[in-house]
């Protein structure tokens, strides 16, 4: 298909710790459609963060592996490029903002010398265009005196404005995919929707994709087009963004949904879900949500659902949502 | 009407600004400037505001944990400190004091001595105040665990063994085993995953009712403070801007700083999303704040006053208290 960027299939992420083999991701598929938003939400240790570095071919070595699957863009596959080649293609096509702009900056070096790093190395320019172009992009992502923040260190800026240097240096090269992950989690409200307001520009002008990874499922609904719920390393529901909110069909789901404050009135009881993720080296036997989940039947415990389309564009992953669909897609 | 608990009158806390060899003093952090309020009996009340704004310090000033720079804090009709008529509580009616009000911290991580076991660690107060022989003592610490959600066995257990919701239980479990009026709760759910944050604010809940606490509840989670405290005080730059009830604040925000805030905050539903007003910079240094109302500088109303008049804390309309000379 044409309209897809980016399609990650049967990724299988594995860390090797000292109490033996982690599965971070387990057999993730899902698509990226140009100019659009693919929001991952879930909590931590469920292999969002994984996902993305896997995508980057960043899984720390030598203990991470990817052990299986494929990712295609623009019709490579990620995954069998060598060193060389995927460095043409890491911060160049596809780019990356992290959660803390504290820590992704370096405190030695100079604004400017860091975002002119990866010009220089993709794009070629030289001495004083490499220079105009660090202050066009500091222009772009709306940083107040650009012509002197290019000379300042990270120390000397606040954090919502380290942000904005980070989205500077991904968008530098005009990427085709920009995955973030966590962008705005250690950042206050007001500045939050700063940077959220930011990012949505950039999407209608540079026509990029995003893939944006978050716990917070308020961010997600501003900002995702498509959205995928990981749960223990696996995908368990995956819509478009007014499915998800409208209308989930997995369990969890329903359940962080509910969990929000944000929805109820005063002296509402709050929903819970009981109970915490299964430890990666002890995962259940059938679906990984099943001691958590209050409406589970017996076949949750022994045997792990598919991922099935239950409507059209939503699939989920769960035993009782398939049965109510009917038998067809039994396979 | 229910009587006060707490009352705070002017409380301010500055740090000083050291310099040069000598540490000269050149200048001061206003972290908390003058604020007032009090807390009735059975109140849950929520401070909210952006990081630096100086909740945590206000919460840990009000504790007499760390040393006030100025204002008083009347707890019970006893008075803690009046730094300007120069009293503070002797160290031993404060200690006496301090079975009755306590704190949860933000991070379940720090906030447990990794050398104790759960046990030691729960009823560390209760022998130290004496309330109860080590044996009562370890069967009140099981009924403790029990009522937090964990399990008796735990008690040998040490906190490295725990998850970060579980340890935050142990956190409560500690903060309400001398039977305290009071308890500050400094973002006790801000480091933790979505699903574990309701369980601990249901917790909190039940513990709140079930106790009959007074509760302080510091966060910047906008959506949690609607719907668990009865009045909320938004704070910004060390001063409150706007103090109101949870529906009052939150229907009808009148400070330009609060309105903001709320807008800012991300739409529950796709179907929800909405204009938001975007403020324009980044929260001024505390070093250094603004002359006149702190929040000109990035106010969309500002008119000539603001820069040279602290405008004051004054109710518009018979509700909210407001600090803006837009409505004076």
């Amino acid at each position: 298909m044409d309209n897809i960027i980016l399609s990650v299939r049967r990724l299988v992420t594995e860390f090797k710790t000292s109490e033996g083999k982690v599965i971070a991701v387990n057999d993730v598929s899902f698509d990226v459609e140009k100019g659009k938003v693919l929001g991952i939400v879930g909590e931590s240790g469920c292999g969002k963060s994984v996902t993305s570095l896997s995508i980057m071919r960043l899984v720390p070595k030598p203990n991470g592996i990817i052990s299986n699957g494929q990712i295609i863009f623009d019709n490579k596959d990620l995954l069998k490029l060598d060193d060389k080649d995927i460095r043409s293609i890491r911060g160049n096509e596809i780019s990356m903002i992290f959660q803390e702009p504290m820590t992704a900056l370096n405190p030695v070096f100079t604004v400017g010398f860091q975002i002119s790093e990866a010009l220089e190395l993709h794009t070629g320019l030289k001495g004083e265009n490499v220079r105009k172009k660090c202050i066009e992009l500091l222009e772009i992502v709306k940083i107040p005196r650009a012509k002197k923040v290019i000379d300042e260190y990270p120390h000397q800026l606040s954090g919502g404005m380290r942000q904005r240097v980070m989205i500077a240096m991904a968008i530098s090269c005009n990427p085709k995919l920009l995955i973030a992950d966590e962008p705005t989690t250690a950042l206050d409200v007001t500045i939050q929707a700063q940077i959220l307001d930011l990012m949505k520009n950039l999407i209608d002008e540079l026509d990029m994709s995003i893939i944006f990874i978050t716990h917070d499922l308020g961010v997600i609904s501003e900002m995702a087009d498509m959205v995928v719920v990981m749960y223990a390393g696996k995908i368990v529901e995956e819509a478009s963004v007014e499915k998800i909110f409208e209308n989930p069909l997995h369990f969890y789901t329903k359940g962080l949904m509910n969990s929000r404050p944000s929805l109820l009135k005063k002296g509402d009881k709050l929903q819970c879900i009981q109970g915490m993720i299964p430890s990666p080296f002890n995962m259940p036997k059938g679906c990984a949500f099943e001691p958590r989940c209050n409406y589970s039947i017996d076949k949750c415990k022994v045997e792990m659902p598919d991922l099935l389309e239950c409507e059209k564009g939503h699939k989920v992953r769960c035993w009782v949502a398939h049965q109510k669909v009917g038998d067809n897609h039994e396979r | 009407m229910k009587d006060n608990l707490l009352e705070v009158n002017n409380l301010k806390k500055y740090f000083p600004v050291l310099k040069g060899v000598f540490q000269k003093k050149v200048g001061d952090i206003k972290a908390v400037d003058n604020i007032s309020f009090s807390i009735k009996r059975g109140e849950i009340f929520g401070l909210v505001g952006e990081s630096g704004c100086g909740k945590s310090t206000t919460g840990r000033t009000i504790l007499n944990l760390i040393a006030p720079t100025g204002g008083s804090v009347v707890f019970e009709g006893k008075t803690i400190f009046d730094v300007e008529n120069n009293y503070e509580i002797s160290d031993e009616e404060m200690r006496k004091l301090r079975k009755d009000m306590q704190i949860v911290f933000q991070d379940p991580f720090a906030s447990l001595d990794p050398r104790m076991n759960v046990g030691d660690i729960i009823s560390e107060g209760m022998l130290k105040h004496k309330i109860y022989n080590k044996r009562d003592a370890i069967n009140k610490t099981k009924e403790l665990l029990e009522m937090c959600g964990l399990t008796a066995s735990n008690i040998k257990k040490y906190p490295h063994e725990f998850s970060g919701g579980q340890r935050q239980r142990i956190g409560i479990a500690r903060s309400i085993a001398l039977n305290p009026k009071f308890i500050v709760g400094d973002e006790p759910i801000a480091a933790l995953d979505v699903s574990i944050q309701s369980q601990i604010l249901s917790l909190l809940q039940k513990l709140i009712e079930e106790l009959n606490l007074t509760f302080l509840f510091i966060s910047h989670d906008l959506n949690v403070v609607r719907y668990f405290c009865d009045q909320i005080a938004v704070m910004y730059l060390g001063s409150f801007v706007e103090v109101g009830t949870s529906e009052q604040l939150f229907d009808n925000p009148i400070h330009p700083y609060t309105q903001a805030l709320l807008s800012a905050v991300p739409a529950s539903m796709p179907s929800e999303i909405k204009k938001r007003i975007l403020l324009e910079g980044d929260v001024p240094s505390p070093a250094n704040p603004p002359e006149g109302c702190k929040f000109h500088t990035r106010c969309p109303y500002t008119k000539e006053i603001c820069t040279e008049k602290v405008p004051e804390l004054k109710s518009v309309d018979g509700g909210n208290l407001v600090s803006c000379h837009l409505y004076s």
